[in-house]
């Protein structure tokens, strides 16, 4: 059944009665493919674009002629459908509701798609809700004050994270659990493989689907454990689409503790492969401004597009990353903003008069807003109309991010603007910069990001930073060099994090001014750093000449002293190395990978920290693998003034800060602002 | 000639090599050492003629090709040991061999004097990894030219003490 104009479904669960029992109703969006100007690579690509009123609910044949429901399910609301297939009208009552229903121990999702072709179905579709429902959808698309959506202290933020899980293959009859898709090789916890790890303060999850192949009685189950116990707390199981992408809503009742999932799947099928992409939604109390960043993408600054004979011309910025913890309010709105800069447009026309020019605003593929552009001139100048667009800031909604990131485009922030131009030959100038501005959790598993049994931050988290940088990028360009690094400063220590994704990188160091500090212990991943047996043995023997050298006087730098320095270094940089220059106006910490392994994709350095009361992060540089060795590479500002603090009253979120930065090296950069 | 040539290209290409202050892994490591081994054969015999000068060549390859195996079999590099024990004390075997220094004696002399040269020129430099090999190797060449003059003024005294 198609319905245009519909309400909005997205995060509701639709049920028909099929004369026996509720049957779910899957809800395809139906898309809509537009010529569109990629500004990232300067392609021209067919994309589909969606308005979340458009959409055809698949429905069993069996609720066609019903034979009378009974009463809704508790807590449902009657809706009903009036279809009119050309021929005659009948009416099919649906139940919708935000909790899925739930047969025995399964839970029965209506499933939710982007089509990527349109339907074409005789049967349309009036859904009628009852008085009070929300507004239409898209209508609600309004402008955004650009200064008005920033994070408050004492405010309850509701972020949203995702899960990363790789693909299993499948054939006959299955029963297998979906790896974890980690670059720090974060699967086992609690003794269960599999685990992923998801956090604290949990409260739902967009679950998305993506079936290669043909499954047939196939249930994908969600298992939930407390991490804090290691102990199962509950699973949630739904039937699984036979093929295709699509994505529901659960929320299971799950306790404040450190929650851990496993996703299982079974089934019958020739031959399958299944993936998963969830995306969690959490509750966080801002204590203090420092638990939240705000990032910032900027486009390129100048744009000229020229092109002709298109009904419809999009351009499309994007997409940017938007990390793991992107802040949204309980209505959904997420803190932060989309601006995108004034723009002329000039169609070649041949009539009397200019017509009015039709501008559209799509998020993420959504349908946002719209305006109609008046001409400068009511007539042509010249067989030239000009339109002057001005300038937009649109709200990012929560349910875009989440949907990106459930149907595998990880969360990615995309805009694109779509003109009607009507066949004619068009230029379309930007005179500015298009900017995407929110609010991010910077922790987005904890309200307090140290865990007090071991009194160190998180770091499982990094790795999702880093996953979720690859994913979204992955599609545009993947040669690109994504760096995240960090620095968090407790009372008593400095913990350096470094993920990456390219291989040839090799070293990094981090400089700071006013800080002192003690011995350091080198994590890759969450693993110590093992000295191999040899290296240990040379390292002993090479002291022992190095002792020998000085026992009488320093060691004077001479060819004995230079030979036995370069020797030492070969045993201390065998699995890796860690070296602290220290002198009056600066601490630099200098790691390189080692030589007898390959480049770990996250580091983590943990330093005791002796001294120091104003200590600021100056600048971080990267090394990169060359012939056998590893050069000095690109040095990055990050920014000055991020002070870390020394202080020890006023609890956790005081005594303790994390600030980041991370870089993209490729046109789309991405600078991180952190609030001091 | 062919000596003093030795000495400035290999002490210029440390130089060179330590300017980055940064990590050596073997191939750099190796590198150096053969380095280090041409700069002490050019500083020995610096006044002199240097025997044998293919097998030296030889040699300093070998350092490399040793070096550069660490990659295949790591724990190898435990014979960068022995190396740099022969790296520092080869040319003074051959410096005795060949007649360059007059006896162990002299060796020694030449070790204390250019080690404390070392700690002086150093003083006023830098205190990065290429002001070390600057120190090293004036250290060691302008220690070798004062001993060599003294065990030769020595002689001199020596022989006209005879003669009378």
């Amino acid at each position: 059944m198609y319905v245009e104009d519909g309400p909005e479904v997205e995060g509701l669960h639709i049920y028909a009665w099929g004369g026996a029992e509720w049957r779910p109703v899957y809800v395809i969006y139906q898309p809509q493919h537009v010529d569109t100007h990629v500004v990232a690579t300067g392609d021209w690509v067919s994309m589909p674009y969606y308005n979340m009123s458009r959409y055809v609910l698949r429905m069993p044949r069996e609720v066609v002629a019903p034979r009378g429901p009974p009463a809704l399910p508790p807590g449902f609301e009657r809706w009903t459908l009036e279809v009119d297939n050309g021929t005659k009208k009948i009416t099919i009552t649906l139940a919708v509701g935000r909790e899925p229903l739930k047969l025995n121990n399964f839970t029965i999702a209506t499933w939710q798609t982007f089509g990527d072709k349109e339907i074409k179905t005789p049967n349309k579709g009036r859904l009628k809700t009852p008085p009070g429902r929300q507004p239409k959808n898209g209508a609600q698309g309004g402008e955004a004050g650009a200064a008005s959506y920033a994070v408050s202290t004492g405010a309850t933020i509701y972020p949203v994270g995702s899960l990363y899980f790789g693909a299993v293959a499948v054939a006959g009859t299955f029963f297998t659990y979906i790896p974890v898709d980690s670059p720090m090789n974060h699967r086992r916890i609690c003794l269960l493989d599999d685990m992923h790890w998801v956090g604290f303060e949990v409260q739902n999850f967009t679950v998305g689907v993506e079936v290669g192949g043909y499954v047939t009685g196939g249930y994908l189950t969600l298992e939930f454990y407390n991490l804090d116990t290691c102990s199962f707390i509950t699973s949630v199981s739904l039937p699984l689409p036979s093929s295709g992408r699509y994505w529901t809503n659960v929320q299971p009742s799950l306790p404040d503790a450190q929650i851990g999932v496993r996703v299982r799947v079974s089934g019958r099928a020739e031959t399958a492969s299944i993936r998963a992409y969830i995306a969690a939604r959490y509750k966080k109390a801002v204590q203090d401004l420092a638990q939240t960043a705000t990032s910032k993408a900027v486009s390129e600054q100048t744009l000229l597009i020229s092109v002709s004979g298109r009904v419809k011309v999009a351009v499309f910025f994007g997409p940017y990353v938007a990390y793991d913890g992107a802040a949204a309010t309980s209505a959904g709105v997420i803190y932060g903003y989309v601006y995108i800069p004034p723009s002329t447009t000039r169609l070649t026309w041949y009539g009397s008069y200019c017509p009015t020019l039709a501008v559209e605003y799509y998020v993420n593929g959504l349908y946002y807003t719209y305006r109609f552009v008046s001409p400068s001139t009511p007539s042509p100048v010249n067989y030239y109309c000009n339109y002057n667009v001005p300038s937009t800031a649109l709200q990012i909604k929560a349910r875009e991010y989440a949907t990106s990131k459930a149907t595998s485009r990880g969360g990615g922030i995309a805009v694109a603007v779509v003109y009607t131009t009507m066949g004619a030959s068009t230029t379309i100038s930007y005179g500015g910069r298009l900017e995407i501005v929110y609010d991010r959790w910077k922790e987005p598993f904890r309200s307090q990001y140290i865990d007090s049994g071991r009194g160190l931050p998180y770091a499982e988290w990094g790795s999702t930073l880093l996953s979720n940088t690859l994913q979204v990028l992955g599609p545009v360009n993947g040669t690109t060099t994504n760096i995240v690094t960090e620095v968090r400063a407790a009372t008593n220590e400095i913990i350096l994090s470094l993920q990456h994704n390219n291989p040839a990188l090799c070293g990094a160091g981090w400089r700071f001014t006013g800080l002192q500090v003690g011995g350091y212990t080198l994590y890759y991943g969450n693993e110590v750093v093992e000295e191999p047996w040899w290296a240990a043995i040379g390292r002993r023997v090479a002291d022992a000449v190095d002792w020998l050298m000085s026992v009488t006087r320093d060691r004077s730098p001479w060819w004995a002293s230079l030979l036995l320095t370069i020797i030492q270094n070969i045993f201390a940089t065998a699995s890796g190395l860690v070296k602290i220059y220290t002198d009056s106006s600066a601490t630099i910490i200098e790691w390189n990978r080692g030589w007898t392994t390959s480049t770990p994709p996250a580091v983590v350095i943990r330093i005791l920290r002796t001294g120091g009361t104003d200590v600021r992060w100056d600048s971080f540089a990267v090394m990169y693998y060359s012939i056998s060795e590893c050069y000095r590479g690109v040095g990055y500002s990050v920014n000055t003034n991020m002070r870390l603090p020394p202080t020890v009253t006023g609890g956790a979120s005081a005594s303790e800060r994390i600030w980041t930065w991370r870089g993209q090296i490729s046109g789309l950069n991405t600078d991180l602002l952190v609030k001091p | 000639m062919v000596s003093k040539l030795l000495f400035f290209s290999s002490t210029f290409f440390l130089i060179f090599l330590a300017f980055s202050n940064g990590v050596f892994y073997p191939l750099r490591a190796g590198v150096f050492l053969a380095g280090a081994y041409l700069a002490l054969v050019g500083v020995v015999f610096f006044f002199h003629e240097v025997p044998r000068l293919k097998r030296r060549m030889a040699e300093t390859l070998a350092v490399v090709a040793l070096f550069s195996a660490f990659y295949l079999f790591p724990p190898l590099s435990l014979s960068a040991i022995p190396a740099g024990f022969f790296v520092l004390f080869y040319p003074l075997y051959l410096g005795l061999k060949h007649g360059v220094f007059r006896d162990v004696v002299h060796i020694f002399l030449w070790l204390v004097l250019s080690m404390a040269l070392s700690a002086v020129i150093y003083w006023p430099l830098p205190k990065v990894f290429w002001a070390e090999v600057v120190a090293a190797a004036v250290s060691s060449l302008v220690a070798h030219y004062l001993l060599l003059k003294t065990y030769a003024q020595r002689r001199r005294q020596r022989g006209e003490g005879v003669a009378s």
